[in-house]
């Protein structure tokens, strides 16, 4: 997956204020890296994120996902890209309560336009290949944290997405979880997957390829490692 | 497969909701089996008094003395009707009139009726007796238990024979076999020649006809032969629907002819039915309509319900969005859930309209009802509506959802 964001500004009105979310980002995202955006909350991160992840447009600007304009892509168009080549990890899972594991992975799928015995078999694959076997029929509220976690990933790779998006990953998770979801977004980073993790975590930023500091909605630096 | 999903969330929502998937069924369940049940009541009062009518018999035209129109008459007031000289006392039709009428063709059966007061000395009691001629039973609906009516050639002889109702000959009799047997009205002996089989009396307003009570006697056997007959009535039988009208013309052209004017009113069955089913319609239609706003407000409580569902599953739309769910999926997905349950209701409503259409008669026995497949057809469909007029709004609100707002949200 290539990205490329050419002076991207977004604004949103606050009431009668009008805040200046994005200004003037400029970013090129190659095929197979691992970035990470860090920054102090209300720096704009998020919305950044939401931007690549075709979940918000720009006001200004040009955003280039594998040179199609997500600007001036239809609300459809959006939604396909997000289900085929983008695979959203949050902080608090967002897993559907009343799905068990595997309906919640299925669901990529199905919005795929899969059959749903082929929805089935790629979900259980997915939660397999992430050491889920024997959880596939648990729902949310029987899994552990670190589990959960990986049940988002598994729904976020079940599409073979290039691109995975993560925000906070390991933000409610203990540290030794928090490790093995690392360990994860890591083994797909090398597998070929373009990673973008979202944190305040200074040891995640360290195992990034590059960094990429936002503050006050502009890039206030890039490290590169 | 998208619309699997569609169909799998919200058949999960409804079963995991129960209460309230029930609860909302109920309220357009409600407003279908009232529709169903009020119209069908319609149709039965409508199909009842239209085969009491006609078991009176079929193309009957009925002649009473007297004229009166009910347009109201030309000129200044818009009161009163234009003339009312109706008055049995002062009939100006004879039996003469009636025999006239029997040289036409295309009449296939006429009666005079008169109606008196006599004695019946073995009981010692008045009753009302009712003369008539041999055409009678061909005119209207009689059915015997014993013997036959009188004949043409009893009339003519002037014999003193009668056909009886169950209950005089219960009286008189003890109800047994009495054909030939003598009672005496007024001082003269007659002889039965036929009783008449039991009939449940028909309550239908001013039209209260008791055939248990009934003597009828020869038109001719009251009076002494000279004496000029006051007919009350005259029913004439046409042999067919299509020659009501024709029969009607000549009957009007006779009398005038005989009377030289118009001193009678006739009136036909068919015009008195569709005047009857016309008022019936208008009622049908009028309690079906009352019944319908039931079936709205079944339709807001599914509205209310599904604006209740979209909120609390805001940040599982949002979920949906963000793994690529499209603003049709969502759409589909939340209009499937409240026609679910409009559709489910509607076939509740249906089962319990129909089911209480059914019972009803034999709890309360003077409520007829009868199923009208057009309003049961109407409220299924009206249901279906219900379900996606109403649905449409809160699911237009949930694809509308942005995600990052719906993500965010708790």
């Amino acid at each position: 997956m290539s990205l490329e964001m050419i002076s991207v500004h977004k604004t949103y009105r606050n009431g009668d204020e009008t805040v200046h979310a994005l200004y003037d980002i400029s970013l090129r995202v190659h095929d197979g890296d691992f970035l990470a955006l860090v920054g102090p909350s209300g720096s704009g991160k998020s919305t950044l994120m939401h931007i690549i992840g075709c979940l918000d447009r720009p006001d200004r600007g040009t955003c280039l996902l594998d040179e199609l304009d997500t600007g001036k892509a239809t609300d459809n168009e959006l939604a396909g890209i997000r289900n085929a080549r983008i695979g959203f990890v949050f902080q608090s899972f967002h897993l559907l309560p009343h799905y068990t594991a595997l309906e919640n992975v299925e669901l990529s799928c199905l919005y795929a336009d899969a059959r749903p015995w082929e929805a089935r078999r790629r979900a259980a694959a997915a939660l397999a290949g992430l050491g889920l076997s024997d959880r596939l029929h648990y729902r949310p509220n029987q899994l552990s944290g670190g589990q959960k976690q990986r049940v988002a990933i598994a729904r976020a790779i079940v599409n073979d997405p290039t691109l995975i998006l993560a925000d906070e990953p390991t933000g409610n998770l203990d540290s030794h979880t928090g490790g093995e979801v690392l360990a994860i977004l890591d083994r797909l980073n090398r597998e070929g997957k373009t990673i973008i993790v979202v944190t305040h975590d200074h040891d995640i930023a360290q195992r990034a390829q590059r960094v990429i500091e936002i503050r006050d909605g502009m890039i206030a630096g890039v490290n590169t490692h | 497969m998208r619309v699997y999903e569609c169909l799998r969330s919200s058949g999960r929502n409804l079963l995991r909701n129960k209460l309230r998937s029930f609860l909302t069924t109920l309220g357009v369940a409600i407003g279908v089996s009232s529709v169903i049940l009020l119209t069908s009541i319609g149709e039965g009062v409508k199909s009842q008094i239209t085969s009491q009518v006609e078991s009176l018999g079929a193309n009957l035209i009925y002649i009473m003395p007297g004229l009166f129109e009910m347009n109201h008459a030309r000129g200044e007031s818009k009161l009163g009707i234009r003339s009312g000289q109706f008055s049995v006392a002062n009939s100006t039709l004879t039996y003469g009139d009636v025999l006239a009428l029997k040289e036409k063709k295309s009449i296939y059966a006429v009666t005079g009726l008169y109606n008196s007061i006599s004695r019946l000395d073995d009981l010692g009691i008045l009753v009302s007796t009712t003369s008539v001629d041999e055409d009678l039973p061909r005119a209207v609906k009689l059915e015997l238990a014993q013997g036959r009516f009188f004949s043409r050639a009893e009339r003519q002889a002037q014999a003193r024979v009668a056909v009886i109702g169950h209950q005089a000959n219960k009286e008189l009799f003890g109800g047994g076999r009495s054909l030939g047997k003598a009672f005496s009205l007024d001082g003269h002996t007659y002889t039965v020649r036929g009783v008449l089989r039991y009939r449940k009396v028909q309550n239908s307003g001013p039209m209260v006809d008791d055939q248990n009570i009934k003597f009828y006697l020869p038109i001719f056997a009251t009076k002494s032969p000279g004496a000029k007959i006051s007919i009350v009535q005259i029913i004439i039988k046409a042999a067919s629907s299509q020659d009501v009208v024709p029969v009607e013309q000549s009957a009007r052209a006779i009398l005038q002819r005989r009377h030289r004017g118009v001193d009678f009113t006739i009136l036909k069955q068919q015009d008195m039915l569709e005047t009857i089913n016309r008022i019936i319609g208008m009622l049908t239609k009028a309690l079906g309509g009352i019944a319908a706003i039931s079936l709205l407000v079944g339709g807001i409580g599914i509205m209310n319900i599904m604006l209740v569902s979209v909120t609390e599953r805001t940040q599982e739309i949002g979920v949906r969005k963000a793994i690529g769910a499209t603003r049709h999926d969502l759409l589909l997905q939340f209009l499937i859930e409240s026609t679910a349950l409009s559709v489910l209701g509607g076939l509740t409503g249906l089962t319990v309209g129909i089911g209480f259409s059914r019972l009803l008669p034999r709890i309360v026995p003077d409520i007829p009802t009868a199923i009208s497949l057009p309003a049961v057809i109407l409220a299924i469909l009206s249901a279906l509506i219900v379900g996606v007029f109403f649905g449409v709004y809160p699911a237009a609100k949930a694809a509308r959802l942005d995600p990052i707002e719906s993500l965010r949200s708790e």
